[in-house]
């Protein structure tokens, strides 16, 4: 009984965490054209279930996010910079999350988000110098991270109250892990 | 609920990206080597390297659309005489920085200044 219901969160989180994918793929680039730029909603879904699941079942979410996109898109490229970033920046929330974040209260959730977004940015930045072989771009990383700290922000609200309702959720029905 | 390790982070990455941005227009702007192009009718007429501590050069563009004195030094580049009536590339003085331009459209002559001929413009290959 346990293992199914964490298996349909799973399901759930892996599910709105592509259609918020989708939607934010859909949507124009607003500030730079950089391969792989994305507002990074899907970070909430992350996020959550590093609160909620653990370690594995964040970094399982992390990548079937990133490999059912490329079903759904049909945009096999980004699969280059969106993957390796995804785990990336799911690590580096893990991390943070855990040490600085439940242990010693440091961060609230938001910095936590924030640390993944920029994370996510940096490893995507990276692919993009190593597949287009050019080290200018990483010219583009301040102007990014200035953004990370407003979707960072927002995306870490979000997860503050999502995680709050779930949680009483969680616990009326019964441990899940 | 936002505490204060969260406004530290902020306030941290604020700082060293305006920084970093700071470093980053400098370095573009000094290291790079700048090249003025003169082009008249959209073809390429000339083009000059902006070399520190060069004397004065002028460039006089005589072509079938009319002529303009175009004067070339180490700061920058300026259209000194045009035979067009606004002379508005005149009137708009010394241009300096890389990616600025001057445009005469009666003479379709256009001088603007240049980095290295190695574009880093990255194309959409996905988003």
């Amino acid at each position: 009984m346990k293992n199914t219901k964490k298996n349909i969160y799973l399901s759930l989180l892996v599910a709105i965490g592509l259609v918020l994918s989708i939607v934010e793929s859909s949507l124009p680039s607003l500030v730079v054209f950089i391969p792989g730029m994305k507002l990074g909603f899907s970070n909430i879904v992350i996020l959550t279930a590093i609160v909620l699941l653990g370690f594995k079942e964040s970094i399982l979410i992390a990548i079937l996010k990133s490999l059912l996109l490329v079903v759904a898109t049909g945009n096999v490229t980004s699969i280059m910079y969106g993957l390796p970033a995804g785990i990336f920046s799911a690590i580096m929330m893990n991390i943070f999350y855990n040490n600085f974040s439940k242990k010693i209260p440091v961060f609230s959730l938001i910095g936590v988000s924030i640390i993944g977004s920029i994370s996510h940015n940096l490893a995507q930045i990276t692919m993009a110098v190593i597949i287009l072989g050019n080290v200018n771009i990483y010219t583009y990383l301040p102007l990014m991270s200035m953004v990370s700290l407003v979707t960072g922000y927002f995306v870490g609200l979000v997860t503050h109250y999502v995680t709050k309702n779930l949680e009483q959720n969680i616990e009326i029905n019964g441990e899940i892990k | 609920m936002i505490t204060k390790g969260d406004k530290i982070l902020i306030g941290l990455v604020i700082v060293i990206s305006i920084l970093a941005m700071f470093f980053i227009k400098n370095m573009i702007n000094n290291i790079g080597e700048k090249y003025v192009v003169i082009k008249v009718d959209g073809e390429e007429y000339k083009k000059i390297q902006i070399i520190e501590d060069m004397e004065p050069k002028e460039i006089a563009v005589k072509t079938d659309f009319g002529y303009n004195l175009v004067e070339v030094d180490s700061e920058g580049v300026r259209v000194v005489e045009a035979s067009c009536k606004d002379k508005l590339d005149v009137k708009q003085g010394k241009i300096k920085s890389m990616g600025e331009i001057l445009v005469c459209l009666p003479n379709r002559l256009t001088v603007e200044i240049v980095g290295n001929s190695t574009d880093t413009e990255v194309d959409r290959i996905s988003r």
